[in-house]
């Protein structure tokens, strides 16, 4: 991905919106779907998208300067977005999008990583390109799973269970 | 692992449901030792759905022999592969060795969950019981990539520092 164009502060900036809104679908999504397991698997990736919404806030902090975040409504910085739709959306559309989603952010916190010359912070950007990596082929565990039962979300009351 | 054909079901239920609790209680154990908040996280995760899979078992054993108690087997001819958390010392072993222990059992879940799957006469409960095994299978991934990564970049995986978010700076 090339991101040389854009600013450092359009990036990170770029990077915590995503990351917010990835954390909101995710949340969206698992109170909408029924299968005990999925739901906590959504909100497991919706914890982690929290997390890196944290670490980059903090790394905004210390190299821009600024200490009040105001994300923009738009980006320059072109990541894809998760269409979840309304209520009747298949689940594995969804998760095709989540998937691209993934995709994108993990090569954007490649190239991210670039960015900085302390060995500390590009470590870190790496860290969260390979989790990103991790949501995807959990995500697409969750496709295959969805693709090979077709009631995968409505019909298993057993499946309902669960502390 | 070994054939499961010979144990009846209510055998192979009860096996399943106690390596469900000590696969839960290891990750919260592990999890409790581990500095890396995002590792932290994901082995809680899969102890919670190791719970729901023992909640899950525990319903089908209850629905199967109604009015029959759950008395999990200290021992079991089945043998499902254990995940070891300390070494003879004592003391608990390296994260990496653990890691490659509970990537064994997951296997071992896969399979076992694979071979109790054709015990089921009806489609949906089999259908059932394979997404079991998917779920260990997704397990064992998640476990290999932790794995990976933590030897990898090992270092910043091991030191809390990385992970202090605003604190870090």
């Amino acid at each position: 991905m090339d991101i040389s164009r854009f600013s450092t502060e359009d990036l990170l900036l770029a990077a915590i919106k995503s990351e917010v809104e990835a954390e909101e679908v995710y949340s969206k999504l698992a109170d909408r779907v029924k299968n005990s397991f999925l739901k906590e698997r959504l909100r497991f990736l919706a914890t982690e998208e929290l997390k890196h919404r944290e670490y980059i806030e903090g790394l905004y902090r210390h190299k821009i300067g600024k200490n009040e975040i105001v994300l923009p409504d738009k980006t320059p910085v072109p990541l894809p977005e998760i269409v979840i739709g309304d209520e009747n959306e298949p689940i594995s559309l969804v998760l095709e999008s989540a998937m691209e989603a993934e995709k994108a952010a993990k090569e954007f916190y490649e190239a991210l990583s670039e960015r900085f010359e302390d060995a500390k912070t590009g470590n870190m950007l790496r860290v969260l390109a390979k989790m990103e990596e991790g949501h995807y082929n959990l995500l697409n565990q969750e496709l295959a799973n969805a693709r090979m039962f077709e009631e995968y979300d409505t019909a298993w009351p057993m499946m309902h269970v669960g502390p | 692992m070994n054939s499961i054909e010979n144990y009846g079901l209510d055998e192979l239920l009860l096996v399943g449901i106690k390596s469900e609790i000590e696969a839960e209680a290891t990750y919260m154990k592990v999890a409790e030792n581990v500095k890396n908040p995002f590792l932290k996280e994901r082995l809680e995760f899969l102890a919670k759905e190791e719970g729901k899979h023992r909640a899950f078992l525990e319903n089908l054993f209850k629905e199967r022999y109604p009015g029959r108690r759950i008395e999990l087997p200290e021992k079991s001819g089945i043998a499902l592969p254990e995940i070891r958390l300390y070494g003879e010392d004592g003391t608990m072993r390296d994260v990496l060795v653990v890691l490659d222990d509970a990537m064994e059992a997951e296997k071992g879940a896969y399979e076992f969950y694979n071979s109790l799957a054709e015990r089921f006469t009806d489609e949906k409960m089999r259908k059932i019981v394979k997404h079991l095994a998917l779920m260990e299978m997704d397990h064992f991934q998640i476990l290999e990539m932790e794995r990976r990564d933590l030897a990898e970049v090992g270092d910043i995986m091991e030191d809390a520092s990385y992970f202090q978010m605003d604190g870090q700076y």
